[in-house]
């Protein structure tokens, strides 16, 4: 099958009978949902550039045996596709100026690509070949793919077998001949909505005890026991009241779920890992670090929209000319062009890992993600100053088009001459939306936490830093000898 | 004349790469002008890049009568200047 179009794309979806939940009612057309299509609309960005010249080079690969296929689904082969990913997803942030949702997958196979092969080196399994099954699947099917790694994790101070409630963390409670069935929820599952299938991974490292939770495997989002209950967004209620200006952003967004896996039945052909549990934590530290590389992509390319929204905010407001909003437009350039420095660089210095596919610099990818923990957040404060207060103050859009309000607003809320007011409340609100509207819950908390809080990159640094060879350069400048 | 066309993937453009292929258009309306795929049978190949790190893989597309990388908009009047010498 031939790469999907969007719109091949958003039938595929509909297609799907998946169970989802929202305001405590199930949806039974998510697809027509007005406050979760505009996720779909992102992750169909991801199928639209694919099909256009102009930036198939970024979205699509061609393999050594002729098959076209979205870099979503593709197994990096060298540095290049490393450097080709980061620059995808920045693509992609600048065209949707939301979550695109589709990376999460991308690393999943990344991650799992190479832990099965290892996995079936030590142990004698078939997990490789059957998560090379499950990949040509996809590849030649063209599906989203979730990946899903976040267990509730319930008390942080215990380990998964130790929880009072043993379905804190995902795991096996049935043993069959012809699979397994799993207990758990995953949460904060972005894109789960949008996909064809879903990629379940262990969340922390793992010792012998924990042998029911060192599981990993794919199913598809239609399988009997497995729905989702939809996370509340800042503002998402605005997508109800029919305004185009006022949500900021009406076409794209993201999308999260708490996905629940009650007793869900997995065949033997479709698990990747099932008790080893050695190589739960090498599966999870993949998985991190082609995610932390991801971040250095998607979030750059958010943050070029949101650079370029502060920069027609001050040119709409007589501003663009002062010395100290210039400054301003400098230092979020520079911000965010360190994160994708250090997105670039990460993947610039991949390696080759025993499977045959590369694998980033975890010591640079770990750094690139504590950059995203902090930077976006100085971005959006440097927006907000350049924006002005009236980006949380404007009124609606229904007193701007009121006929006796409406001309208040025009007259009082309107910047230079040969701009309208109703642009100047556009890009406020567009602004709005990345910081602290629907879009802020990818831009902001999202940079904080997704694929791991500040600590667990710091942990990695700790980890990574060479600070052996460190004190030996030092020793060595100042003639110590011990 | 066949020209075919691959662009770069478009990450951070410095310049409209899409107004290059337009003004073509325009310019040479005889021209046919085509996606390049490597191999296929060209004329002459543009590989039009959006900055200067010229990232578009370009191994196996070129034209009986060469190639031309562009990395900036300026550049459109060189190439059009190729062009109609061939």
């Amino acid at each position: 099958m031939a790469l999907m179009t969007g719109e091949e794309y958003i039938e595929s979806i509909r297609k799907i009978k998946m169970e989802v939940y929202m305001f405590g009612e199930k949806i039974e057309s998510p697809v027509d949902d007005p406050i979760l299509r505009p996720s779909l609309n992102s992750v169909r960005m991801t199928y639209d550039l694919a099909q256009m010249p102009e930036y198939e080079d970024l979205m699509t690969v061609t393999l050594e045996d002729g098959r076209k296929i979205n870099r979503f689904t593709n197994i990096h082969r060298n540095t290049d596709d490393l450097i080709k990913k980061v620059k995808m997803q920045r693509l992609l942030g600048q065209q949707t100026a939301a979550c695109f949702q589709r990376c999460v997958g991308m690393d999943a196979f990344n991650a799992i690509y190479s832990t099965t092969f290892e996995t079936d080196k030590a142990y004698g399994t078939n997990y490789h070949e059957n998560f090379l099954k499950f990949m040509r699947y996809c590849q030649d099917n063209d599906l989203t793919v979730d990946g899903a790694m976040t267990d509730p994790k319930g008390d942080r101070s215990l380990a998964p077998h130790a929880q009072p409630d043993p379905d804190m963390y995902l795991h096996v409670v049935e043993r069959r001949p012809d699979g397994i069935v799993v207990r758990g929820a995953k949460a904060h599952q972005t894109g789960m909505l949008n996909s064809h299938e879903v990629i379940v991974m262990p969340t922390v490292s793992m010792k012998p005890e924990d042998k029911d939770y060192a599981v990993s495997f794919a199913v598809p989002l239609d399988t009997p026991g497995l729905f989702m209950i939809i996370g509340r967004q800042s503002c998402d209620t605005r997508k109800l009241e029919g305004s185009e200006l006022d949500v900021g952003n009406s076409e794209f967004g993201g999308v999260e779920a708490l996905t629940i896996f009650d007793d869900v039945f997995v065949p033997n052909d479709r698990i990747f890992l099932n008790g080893e549990t050695e190589f739960a934590g090498m599966l999870v530290e993949r998985f991190a670090g082609y995610h932390r590389q991801s971040y250095g992509g998607c979030k750059v390319g958010v943050g070029d929209v949101l650079i370029g929204a502060a920069a027609v905010a001050a040119d709409y407001n007589g501003a663009a000319r002062a010395s100290h909003i210039k400054d301003k437009l400098i230092e979020m350039t520079h911000l965010n062009e360190t994160l994708y420095a250090c997105g670039i660089a990460c993947s610039a210095e991949g390696h080759k890992t025993e499977s045959g596919n590369y694998i980033i610099d975890l010591l640079l990818a770990n750094v690139c993600k504590q950059n995203v923990t902090r930077f976006p957040y100085e971005i959006v404060r440097l927006a907000e100053d350049i924006a002005g207060g009236i980006m949380v103050t404007a009124p609606s859009e229904k007193d701007f088009r009121d006929p006796k309000l409406g001309k208040y607003v025009e007259k009082y809320l309107k910047g230079v001459e040969g701009v309208s007011t109703e642009n100047r409340l556009r890009i406020l609100r567009l602004i709005e939306n990345l910081a602290l509207g629907t879009a802020a819950v990818g831009y902001r908390t999202e940079s904080m936490h997704g694929a791991g809080s500040p600590q667990a990159q710091r942990i990695m640094i700790a980890r990574q830093g060479n600070l052996a060879m460190k004190k030996e350069l030092a020793k060595k400048i100042a003639h110590i000898k011990e | 004349m066949k020209i075919g066309i691959k662009y770069c993937g478009g990450c951070n453009p410095r310049y409209d790469r899409t107004d290059i292929v337009r003004r073509l258009r325009g310019d040479m309306p005889g021209a046919e002008i085509v996606s390049a795929v490597p191999g296929a049978e060209l004329d002459y190949a543009v590989i039009v890049c959006g900055c200067t790190s010229a990232c578009a893989d370009a191994d196996g597309i070129t034209g009986k009568h060469g190639r031309m990388l562009l990395t900036s908009g300026d550049a459109y009047e060189e190439l059009l200047e190729r062009l109609k010498q061939l």
